[in-house]
């Protein structure tokens, strides 16, 4: 082998590499060794690359302090998932929302996917319409409910809240002036 | 999902906290670090039900260390010193090796920082660190042989004082 000023500076650099890697063969390492021998840069060169490799080696991974693990493992608990616009897509979302308005959404698209699907004939069509009708009629039902139930919490908390006006007196900055309550037209 | 975010803790959280460590070389910010990929994990496993690989989370980690570093003063090329080595005897020991690598490491450029704590510190794969830091095998190869030389031209001895 060629000594290091005769070599190449990268191809005398690769073969220290490989040399240090155990990618060149028992020859090649011998020819290298042998031109070491004859030549100090070489060998200075080597027994660097193979001091660094040696230091490489010996440095340890860092372990996490405890306290970061623990930090780590409360993420969850403490960091909320962010939401997406089209979260509401996934099933598991679903369970949020009504129960109600799912199934007649649910049933409504099945109607629909039926009737996409297929030709009905007249009977069908006829009781399709029909069921239809009492869909809507008992959706109309539903949000007259829950409609009135509104109004009527509605008006149980104006009422409470004009009963106890009645009772306790407001005050103003100066401290005597009563107010009466306004009118609240429902 | 929590359950998942557990053992991704559990798995590689000494690989994060190491490479943050040693790209800092300071353990406070390598903490944040380690810190926030770990946030940066949950939020996507919440995000998406794809599959977060440990390649994924080293490259978040390296990505974080290299914005901190840039923050920090102009990166200067300079030797870390090491004890006396003017003495014609100077012969490093392993324990002054160890931290003078520690700190020669830190003091490379990226990407020969990245490759040589994740090859020869935590001793991953070349496809691996091909796919963490997007390079090819032959890149990873080549950057990994100017890295060490590198480290090799940086390195103390006593005949040259």
């Amino acid at each position: 082998m060629k000594n290091k000023t005769e070599m190449n500076t990268q191809a005398f650099d690769d073969a220290i590499e490989e040399l240090l890697s155990g990618d060149l063969n028992t020859n090649q390492a011998q020819e290298l060794q042998q031109a070491a021998a004859s030549d100090q840069a070489m060998a200075t060169a080597i027994i660097d690359a193979w001091t660094i490799r040696r230091g490489l080696d010996e440095l340890e991974t860092e372990a996490v302090p405890p306290a970061l693990e623990k930090r780590l493992l409360a993420i969850p608990s403490q960091h909320a998932p962010r939401k997406q616009w089209f979260a509401w897509l996934k099933p598991a979302n679903w369970q949020a929302g009504p129960s109600w308005a799912i199934g007649s959404a649910l049933a409504m698209s099945l109607i629909l996917a039926i009737g996409i699907s297929r030709q009905p004939n007249p009977a069908e069509i006829q009781q399709a319409r029909e069921d239809i009708q009492v869909a809507l009629a008992y959706l109309g039902k539903s949000l007259n409910q829950a409609d009135q139930v509104t109004r009527d919490e509605l008006s149980l908390q104006v009422q409470k809240i004009l009963a106890g006006q009645q009772h306790r007196p407001a005050q103003n900055i100066e401290g005597d002036t009563r107010i009466e309550p306004e009118s609240i037209d429902l | 999902m929590n359950q998942r975010f557990q053992n991704m803790v559990k798995l590689h959280q000494n690989r994060v906290y190491t490479l943050a460590a040693y790209m800092l070389r300071d353990r406070a910010e390598a903490e944040d670090v380690t810190q926030d990929t770990y946030i940066k994990l949950w939020q996507r496993m919440n995000r998406s039900d794809e599959e977060v690989s440990r390649a994924w989370l080293l490259r978040v980690a390296r990505n974080a260390c290299i914005d901190r570093i840039r923050k920090r003063k102009p990166i200067t090329d300079q030797v870390p010193e090491v004890g006396d080595h003017r003495d014609p005897a100077f012969r490093m020991e392993q324990d002054q090796l160890g931290k003078w690598l520690k700190d020669a490491i830190a003091g490379l450029k990226e990407p020969y920082r990245s490759l040589i704590v994740f090859r020869d510190v935590q001793q991953h794969s070349y496809q691996e660190i091909a796919e963490m830091l997007e390079m090819s095998l032959s890149q990873v190869k080549v950057y990994l042989f100017r890295a060490r030389k590198q480290l090799r031209s940086k390195l103390p001895r006593a005949e040259t004082v």
